[in-house]
């Protein structure tokens, strides 16, 4: 029984050497978790100057822009662009490192970055109880020399830390990252119809993009020689020397990862291998008038109007505009201005399949008043053409009115009109549509464009 | 174990240092504020703690909580009892309906509190709210080391219903509950009861029980007792001396402040059939003193004239005589023209509410019978009632209080003198000296 008792504890402290196994990777578990948690600290510790984040969250794909530096008592520093407060002023919380299945970073107090996780739709306009569902719990994938790559444990949002200079770190340190944002959402503000130029099979292919600075989503689109459609959305952050997008833009074979701004109002797209595309404006939308306007497209309506009431301000013509309906406008505003008249809004609608309206709103008095006509329209090949002429659809007005429509009756029954973009010379002029006599092209009728609803 | 990484480093930060002297070292607690996955619900978004909220929340929790339940129940029951693990959230902790958790407890061993971000140490009743969550929550943990006495579950009984969302305290009040949450389940309603009367305080507390039906006093009474006999006997708390402690600290260190007495009330005495009658007599001094209503005054001096036109009756005052908890009497007190003094009654209905005074009159039908009676209803005497007294008092909701405005608290008149003003128009009032029954 003795001798049972010590064969049994030979083999029990035998059980108790270490290293009895061949060890499948060249360390301990133990050894290898704390050297992978060892590199991340130190890299996050490298960026002395901070890094440069940017991050998506997945409830609408929009993306976000951070400055951040990590020191070695667990405290990260933080500036971002969800608001100018946050672009303008540090916040300190705390972060650590630890093991979950890899190594994770932690952002385990609030900060900026806290408020797309948080889950109350009332702190960052999400839905609750998820928020604009994001991350503050990071898996640490990999890092390369200016570079760290983690992935959110639960969203599985890439996190990309970009590591600053020491010239960007004092311009974060100043507010000048608020200064940075406000360029760009002007740039963007006032230059219409942004493309860059990209070369695919022999071709030159304009690339458009549109920003969503609400969303903080861009959208850039494309027709290829096939006249097929690609296009690609993305989220994107602003930085201090650009905005990124939070996972390249696909286009066209191309990976376009940010626009910086070179010199004022010069901007340019940079792709992977750090190739720039300078960003131009087309004078009109670079998609084709036809695909977009229709009774059930995305402009329906051709419009312009006036200041509201009380004011006795009439109805007014974009601007930068230079046409022969410009006297035929002038000329009705006048014949209802004769009356004490005040024609508020002029419009041109495709209403339904086949009916077209010519809707006039004025003011008498304190009295808002619709005239309206209808035609019958056929629409192919860009052509508009108008027939059946009805007079007052809604009321009688049209009739009543008829003398001061006047003119402006004949110019609408002096078709057919070809369907398309104007230009203007005004910068920031919106977009604009018109229809243009067949019979003379510098003659057309146009104003904004937008959706009706009937 | 040296060679394992570690989940949570240890800091030197001011903050750590404060947690570590005030929690760890005396109580054995270990708060985590700093964000772990792991510690959560995985299917629920949970934003972290502000770190400059930390110390003031976990402050509020030592002078509301933990210093009241060492002083009463002693250093060895906190010791023993407390959880030891508390753990921090900014959030509120989301169900699916978008209604949020404030705080949870398992196992006695720990607790979790949520929506901190949103805590304000300046705010007493915010500080109230989260008071009251700890409070729920370590019922919960005692719960869980001895159980809820079975008598407890029997006296609500088959009105707990787990969809509480929707109820308000007015209808749960009526089946015995302290509050809708109290009325999902008696586990939660022993918390809920615990909570509300030590954390809302004793004034509160009767409000509450005033406004329930003989139903719902007599079960929150009940309940009350068992709790009180619970704490007692089996963790040696006295239940009002805790209730107490805490007052004191939130009114001290947070600035709470009592709602007032509904029982004390002009309303709630109406209602209780304790008010006997109110005067107005324009003549009395008291209205040059403390004023009178332009509004009123009109109509009652409508009243006066075409009384005295119709058959040369002169009216001296008038009174609301309260017979019953919702009946009044409309008396006029006149002269006729052998200054023979006369009284004309007329009966209205009243609906009060005891707590906020709305009230709304409508006349009694049939009128009453005797002398008083058939003088009001006299051909000269009724037209002028008719015209002037019934449009007033029935086409207007009313506000029952001690009035008027002028006569504050710290009047020694104060509660002498009530009336009503209509509701939304204060301008418009009457009021006089009040008797008790």
């Amino acid at each position: 029984m003795t001798k049972l008792i010590y064969l049994l504890l030979v083999i029990t402290l035998a059980g108790c050497v270490k290293h009895d196994v061949d060890l499948v990777f060249d360390k301990l578990p133990e050894e290898r978790m704390k050297e992978r948690n060892a590199e991340l600290q130190s890299k996050l510790l490298e960026g002395t100057n901070g890094w440069k984040g940017f991050l998506r969250t997945s409830a609408a794909g929009s993306g976000y822009g951070f400055y951040m530096t990590f020191n070695q008592d667990g405290e990260v520093k933080m500036y971002a662009d969800w608001n100018n407060t946050a672009a303008v002023t540090a916040k300190t919380s705390t972060y650590r490192i630890l093991y979950v299945m890899n190594t994770q970073l932690s952002f385990d107090t609030y900060n900026y970055i806290s408020i797309m996780q948080d889950p109350q739709g009332s702190v960052n306009g999400g839905s609750t109880p998820n928020g604009l569902q994001s991350d503050i719990e990071f898996e640490y994938i990999r890092s390369a020399a200016d570079t760290i790559i983690l992935r959110g444990n639960k969203y599985k949002n890439y996190l990309y830390l970009i590591k600053a200079s020491a010239g960007e770190a004092t311009q974060y340190g100043n507010g000048d990252y608020l200064t940075s944002i406000n360029n760009f959402n002007t740039y963007f503000s006032t230059h219409n119809n942004n493309y860059f130029l990209v070369t695919s099979g022999g071709t030159d292919i304009k690339v458009g993009f549109t920003f969503s600075v609400a969303g903080k989503t861009v959208t850039a689109q494309a027709k290829k020689t096939d006249n097929s459609i690609v296009s690609d959305t993305r989220g994107y952050g602003y930085s201090i020397d650009g905005v990124y997008f939070t996972d390249a833009i696909d286009i066209l074979g191309m990976r376009i990862i940010a626009l910086r701004m070179k010199a004022a109002n010069t901007l340019v797209a940079i792709d992977g291998n750090g190739k720039e595309y300078p960003i131009l404006q087309n004078p009109i939308p670079l998609a084709d008038f036809a695909d977009l306007f229709g009774s059930t497209k995305t402009y329906n309506s051709i419009y312009c109007y006036g200041v509201a009431y009380p004011s006795v301000a009439s109805a007014t013509l974009p601007t930068g505009v230079i046409s022969d309906f410009n006297t035929e406008f002038n000329g009705l505003i006048s014949r209802f201005v004769a009356t004490s008249r005040y024609i508020d809004t002029l419009e041109f609608r495709l209403s339904n399949s086949n009916t077209a309206l010519v809707r006039i709103w004025y003011w008498s008095g304190s009295t808002h008043f619709l005239a309206d006509a209808s035609f019958t329209y056929t629409y192919a090949n860009g052509t508009i053409t108008l027939s059946n002429y009805t007079p007052s659809v809604s009321n009688t007005n049209w009739t009543t009115r008829i003398a001061q429509v006047g003119s402006f009756l004949t110019w609408l029954q002096s078709g057919p009109f070809k369907a398309d973009w104007v230009t203007s010379s005004t910068p920031s002029s919106p977009i604009l549509g018109g229809l243009f006599k067949a019979s003379a092209a510098s003659d057309f009728m146009y104003g904004r464009l937008r959706k009706a609803i009937n | 174990m040296a060679d394992y990484p570690v989940d949570i480093p240890p800091t030197t930060s001011a903050l750590d240092k404060w947690l570590n002297t005030n929690f760890n070292i005396p109580w054995n607690i270990n708060v985590q504020y700093r964000f772990s996955l792991y510690e959560t619900d995985y299917q629920r978004n949970l934003a972290p703690i502000e770190l400059a909220k930390v110390q003031p929340s976990m402050q509020a929790m030592l002078n509301c909580f933990i210093n009241p339940y060492a002083k009463i129940a002693g250093e060895t029951f906190v010791k023993v009892n407390f959880p030891k693990q508390w753990v921090l959230y900014g959030s509120g902790s989301y169900n699916t309906d978008n209604t949020y958790v404030l705080g949870s407890a398992t196992n006695a061993r720990r607790v979790n509190l949520y929506d901190l971000n949103n805590f304000s140490a300046s705010d007493g009743e915010n500080v109230r709210r989260r008071i009251r969550t700890v409070h729920h929550e370590f019922t919960h943990c005692m719960n869980q080391t001895i159980p809820i006495p079975p008598a407890f579950e029997l006296v609500s009984k088959g009105d707990y219903d787990p969809t509480w969302a929707g109820k308000s305290d007015s209808t749960v009040r009526l089946l015995g509950f302290i509050s809708p949450y109290a009325s999902s389940a008696y586990t939660e309603d022993f918390a809920e009861m615990v909570s509300h009367i030590v954390v809302q305080g004793p004034v509160w507390y009767n409000n509450f029980v005033a406004q329930a039906n003989a139903t719902g006093k007599a079960r929150l009474k009940e309940k009350e007792s068992i709790i009180y006999q619970y704490l007692l006997n089996y963790f040696s708390i006295d239940l009002y001396k805790l209730q107490a402690e805490v007052q004191s600290t939130l009114k001290t260190n947070y600035g709470v402040v009592d709602p007032a007495d509904i029982t004390t009330g002009f309303p709630y005495r109406m209602a209780s059939n304790l008010v006997n009658t109110i005067t107005v007599n324009p003549a009395a001094g008291h209205y040059t003193t403390y004023g009178s209503s332009a509004s009123f005054t009109t109509v009652y001096n409508n009243y006066k004239t075409l009384l005295f036109s119709l058959g040369s009756r002169t009216l001296d005052s008038i009174q609301f005589v309260f017979s019953t908890a919702a009946k009044v009497t409309f008396r006029a007190y006149y002269r006729n023209t052998a200054l023979t003094n006369l009284v004309a009654d007329y009966d209205f209905n009243f609906a009060l509410n005891p707590v906020t005074g709305l009230v709304t009159f409508s006349k009694a039908i049939p009128e009453g019978v005797g002398t008083n009676y058939s003088n009001g209803a006299n051909t000269a005497v009724q037209p002028a009632f008719e015209q002037y007294i019934l449009p007033y008092l029935i086409n207007r909701q009313f506000v029952a209080d001690y009035l008027p405005a002028t006569i504050t608290s710290a009047n020694p008149l104060y509660k002498t003198f009530a009336g009503f003003y209509v509701s939304g128009t204060s301008t418009n009032y009457f009021y006089g000296p009040v008797t008790y029954k």
